[in-house]
């Protein structure tokens, strides 16, 4: 009996272990091929590590500058206008949305199940839907390649993400805890701010944490709404990259890199948010 | 109730409306009222063509036009294939990997962060790692199979129309797994153990306790991710759009591509916002489907 459990487990080691390494080896390989000297990517047999490692792609995105105009300056530029666009997405649409679902839980305004069908709405809806019309708008408008046309979209496509995410979390919070201060007479306004929102962190994090991501990541409507380096985003220019003719690998597997770092920092020290926000809305139902 | 606490309520009421209404008047603005334009796009032929003709009203034309297209059926088909692979493996690979991941083990925080990896990247970085994967000549595909002996002659995996498609599910799988290993793995969280453990008493085999205990449970996980990878295997255009644009031939055309291509490379919005709609509508018929069936199962 013992050996056999003995055996058990060590097959399903075995198992866990082919599981994570179907996962990292794909993200291995794309780190390898950035740090490879040039001449390795393009010569066979395959070999699984590098000579030596070689920065140069790195050094080449890193310090390009604006006379070159040539895809590693892009994608810098690209890096930069992403995260002014996630940032100012994260903290507008965090702060619109925590008012929000302040006011669904406990001013008793009845838009609880409105708000639900926009959740669902959101997710059901073919991006492209909305891509089409305002595009169209956006060109009357002359937004067209701006950051802000890309900040509203994408305040508007995580609105009901993240109050729903809040919502969830004042329903937790029971409603004495504002009672007092309501005593004191510091107003419905002054007991959300001061009281219901200080205490409100992990679930604000894990809202700004999910808001971030998808902004960062997004790549359809900034693809059609951006035409230079004014706007264009990180995917964007990745996505140019990877559609070329005559593709530059090393550069390419390192923008790759660096436009993961953030994402893959998150997993690695924000887990738990993470985790509780996949989860948070599947099994409470 | 008093004087006092009435106005209380209708002041806390006023403050409700004003501390909804940015995110009503960005939820309009942004999502109502282009889903209003596009449903008018799609009844318009706006002859892009021929601008001096200008747009006219042509009624359900644009959706007659596509629905008695080859190319939307085919685009249809091709997607309908995608999603429904992808459930098919997806769903109890996520659930076999949960399972075997549902025990204390030392580790088993580092575990789960890495199987976080894949689910936080931008699916443009997922195109671009397994571009370096699948290439032809350099990639790590070809080699790794070579060296095993599996494979003489390196294969061009995104080249063939027969295994573009295949290639990018396997790719798709790689991003899409982790999410629904850690709704099952909380859901498994949720079983009481004492089921299994008076399951175990009786006499139950693993196998029957997994057959009477572990799928009842996770009826509703299943579901939801039944759903959930419905929608977003109908929505995917990333990768499409990066790996192959649709080729070889069309043969990874999905349907968001074919919308994508009418829409801003030929410029028929009226067309694009039509297919667009039907494209809902599928996804709405499905999602129906599959309440009735889990709905009906259960009674």
């Amino acid at each position: 009996m013992r050996k056999r459990r003995h055996f058990s487990d060590f097959v399903e080691i075995l198992l866990i272990l082919v599981v994570l390494a179907t996962i990292l080896l794909p993200l291995y390989w794309t780190l390898k091929i950035s740090l490879s000297p040039d001449k390795e990517i393009r010569s066979l047999p395959m070999k699984w590590g590098v000579s030596r490692l070689n920065f140069r792609n790195y050094q080449e995105i890193i310090f390009s500058y604006a006379k070159a105009v040539d895809t590693a300056y892009t994608f810098k530029r690209g890096l930069g206008n992403s995260l002014i666009i996630s940032v100012t997405t994260t903290i507008i649409t965090v702060f619109f949305g925590s008012l929000a679902a302040y006011a669904i839980t406990r001013l008793k305004v009845k838009f609880g199940n409105v708000m639900t069908f926009f959740v669902l709405l959101t997710q059901m809806l073919p991006p492209v839907l909305l891509v089409i019309p305002i595009y169209i708008i956006g060109n009357k408008m002359g937004l067209l390649n701006t950051k802000t046309l890309l900040i509203i979209s994408y305040i508007a496509l995580n609105l009901p993400l993240c109050i729903w995410i809040m919502r969830g979390y004042f329903n937790t919070l029971p409603p004495s805890i504002e009672e007092s201060a309501l005593v004191d007479g510091c107003g419905r306004l002054g007991a959300l701010f001061q009281i219901v929102l200080p205490i409100s962190g992990p679930a604000l994090f894990t809202a700004g944490l999910f808001v971030f991501n998808n902004a960062w990541n997004e790549f359809l409507f900034a693809l059609v709404f951006t035409s230079d380096l004014k706007a264009k985003t990180m995917t964007v220019a990745m996505a140019e990259m990877i559609g070329r003719f005559r593709t530059d690998y090393g550069l390419m597997a390192t923008s790759g890199i660096l436009g993961s770092i953030l994402p893959l920092m998150f997993v690695a020290f924000f887990q738990k948010y993470l985790v509780s926000g996949i989860t948070g809305g599947a099994v409470k139902q | 109730m008093s004087k006092k606490t009435r106005t209380l309520a209708a002041q806390d009421k006023r403050l409700g409306i004003i501390l909804l209404l940015p995110a009503i008047i960005i939820l309009c603005a942004v999502i109502v009222y282009p889903m209003a334009h596009s449903l008018w796009l799609s009844t318009q032929n706006l002859n892009v063509s021929n601008p001096a003709r200008g747009r006219e009203y042509v009624g359900f034309q644009n959706y007659l036009e596509v629905l008695h297209s080859s190319d939307w059926w085919l685009s249809l088909l091709r997607t309908l294939y995608f999603v429904g692979a992808d459930l098919l493996i997806g769903i109890p690979l996520g659930l076999s990997i949960a399972l075997l991941l549902n025990k204390e083990r030392k580790g088993k925080g580092i575990i789960l962060a890495i199987i976080l990896f894949p689910y936080v990247l931008a699916p443009i970085v997922n195109s671009l790692i397994w571009k370096l994967i699948y290439d032809p000549n350099y990639g790590f595909l070809n080699g790794f199979l070579t060296q095993l002996g599996i494979i003489k002659d390196y294969i061009p995996w995104l080249a063939r129309p027969t295994l573009a498609l295949v290639m990018l599910i396997i790719a798709n799988l790689w991003q899409g797994t982790p999410f629904a290993i850690v709704l099952f793995l909380a859901g498994l969280k949720s079983i009481p153990k004492e089921e299994y453990e008076a399951a175990a008493i009786d006499g139950a085999s693993r196998i029957t306790s997994f057959q009477y205990i572990t799928i009842p449970h996770l009826k509703p996980i299943i579901y939801m991710n039944v759903v959930m990878k419905t929608i977003l295997t109908f929505k995917l255009f990333d990768i499409v759009y990066s790996l192959t644009g649709g080729g070889p031939g069309g043969s990874t055309t999905v349907v968001s591509m074919l919308i994508y291509r009418e829409s801003f490379e030929y410029m028929k919005f009226g067309q694009g916002a039509a297919m667009s709609y039907l494209l809902l509508f599928f996804v709405l018929i499905l999602v129906i489907v599959y309440s009735r069936m889990f709905k009906g199962e259960e009674s």
